[in-house]
């Protein structure tokens, strides 16, 4: 299946942070999450696919092209979501709309005017007056009244109340029924990419940890629990991140087929959550 | 870029179009002693549209260049929109300019000169001078040091040569509007010519500050 976005060996030195050589692909008719730790790298990395941050090296492409070659093209097809409001505040959504529907060429007002009543907003009040979440609500039916073929958010649910959280993921998940569009977006609520993403990337200090599909991952990590006289031979097992009480220790395998064998009897393994792969990986070793 | 042009005409904050209604008292009363503002008056109020249409703090210019910048248009023609509205500004300039004629004309029965031709070529090619130097500070600087360098330079013009005027005018020699030599057609065309390089360097250094910046 056609490669929606492609990104090699994407390098970016910004004043107290860099990407290092981010690598991945993502295929057309999925949901992508991208996950890691608050200043990991997520923002600046969408913003690279974006072009609003111009890369040192490597190579972005979307749909089969280069921002250099055709940026206009690209961001048509592209829906994006800012993680914060970046429409005029002075101004209604309405009079928001007017100066950004004519950008698109397949900008569709019965779908956006759809969207304004489903979320229920109030076209006439100006931005500024709006909270968080209904304006993350306009940010979301600016981005799809164009029919984009690909949606790129970049936390889109940061802040919002759990009711519209679910809502969200459920839109996500219609949006990708039509099988020629795609979702990719960046989130630390790992909770909702479990819901809904099928494939992750998970970035962490600028550098890519990995970029697999969402079973997968599952099957490569393992949680091991145990006493925690336990702990010196788990760390001989090199694990990706162990937690130790007095009492017990907590650990985070990966390689499950090749490592399950050598495990001490008397501990058991679970399944993790993202949240657990996250936390084990930007924490590694403690005690 | 027609987009980008009816963006800036949306965007551009009630005080800025406001702003000319000021000149309506000082014009009445030149209106009286028959002198004749229009140059001056086009080519301030042109300056000042295309500038004030960017007005904002550091933070919310970089939200809204990043909005336009998420959008499908490409830098180079974000940049070329900038410098096109400055011509949409001084048409602007001028109806306003017109308006006002024709209110103090219902009004007191006064006319307002509307000057010469050539003269509003000038003026419209001054205004462009003065844009030129502010959009590469914007795009490199912000609005706030952009146009607190820029809008200095007209207001110190204006008020050089503003108080050359009254200084002639004491000794009954020319005034400085009348030295500026419009009717030599060789001066006009050059200094069109100036204009228009310092203008397309101006547009180029803006497209290199802006390609490069990250947003």
């Amino acid at each position: 299946m056609e490669n929606i976005i492609e990104v090699n060996g994407v390098s970016k030195r910004l004043k107290d942070f860099q990407l290092s050589n981010i690598s991945f692909h993502f295929k057309k008719g999925f949901i992508m999450g991208l996950i890691g730790p608050n200043g990991a790298g997520k923002s600046t990395l969408i913003r690279c696919l974006m072009d609003l941050v111009k890369i040192d090296s490597g190579e972005i492409t979307l749909f089969g092209m280069t921002h250099k070659e055709n940026t206009k093209e690209i961001k048509q097809r592209i829906g994006f979501v800012y993680d914060e409001s970046h429409f005029y505040e002075e101004f209604s959504l309405e009079r928001n709309k007017r100066i950004i529907a004519p950008f698109y060429e397949n900008w569709d007002d019965e779908t956006f005017y759809t969207f304004i009543k489903k979320f229920d907003l109030p076209l006439k009040k100006k931005v500024k007056h709006l909270s968080k979440g209904m304006k993350m609500k306009f940010a979301i039916a600016v981005a799809l009244a164009h029919h984009p073929e690909l949606i790129i958010l970049d936390e889109p649910t940061a802040g919002l109340d759990p009711v519209f959280r679910r809502e969200l993921l459920d839109i996500l998940l219609e949006i990708i029924q039509d099988d020629k569009k795609s979702v990719f977006f960046s989130t630390h609520i790992t909770t909702d990419l479990e819901q809904v993403a099928d494939f992750i990337t998970f970035i962490n200090k600028g550098k890519i940890i990995f970029s697999k599909e969402k079973d997968a991952i599952f099957e490569d990590y393992q949680i091991v629990k145990g006493p925690s006289e336990l702990a010196g031979k788990i760390q001989g097992l090199n694990p990706v991140g162990v937690r130790k009480t007095d009492v017990s220790m907590e650990a985070l395998i990966t390689d499950v087929r090749n490592v399950a064998p050598l495990l001490p009897q008397g501990v058991r393994l679970e399944r993790p959550t993202l949240e657990d792969i996250m936390y084990y990986t930007v924490k590694g070793i403690t005690s | 870029m027609k987009q980008l042009l009816l963006k800036d005409l949306y965007t551009q904050r009630v005080f800025g179009y406001l702003f000319p209604l000021i000149f309506i008292m000082p014009f009445y009363v030149s209106s009286l002693n028959g002198v004749n503002h229009i140059i001056v008056y086009v080519t301030y109020v042109a300056i000042w549209l295309s500038i004030y249409s960017n007005f904002g703090t550091t933070a919310s210019n970089k939200l809204g260049l990043k909005l336009v910048s998420s959008l499908p248009v490409t830098r180079e023609k974000l940049v070329q929109a900038k410098y096109c509205a400055a011509f949409m500004w001084w048409g602007i300039s001028l109806i306003s300019y017109g308006t006002i004629a024709f209110l103090i004309f219902i009004s007191t029965n006064n006319t307002l000169g509307w000057g010469t031709i050539v003269s509003l070529v000038l003026s419209l090619f001054t205004a462009l001078i003065i844009i030129s130097a502010f959009y590469p500070l914007y795009f490199l600087l912000g609005y706030q040091v952009a146009a607190g360098i820029t809008m200095v330079i007209p207001v110190l013009w204006f008020f050089i040569f503003g108080f050359t005027t009254v200084m002639y005018d004491e000794n009954n020699g020319p005034s400085q509007w009348e030295l500026f030599p419009t009717e030599n057609l060789l001066f006009c065309f050059l200094f069109i010519l100036v204009s228009i390089i310092i203008t397309f360097a101006s547009y180029r250094l803006s497209v290199v500050i802006f390609s490069k910046r990250d947003l």
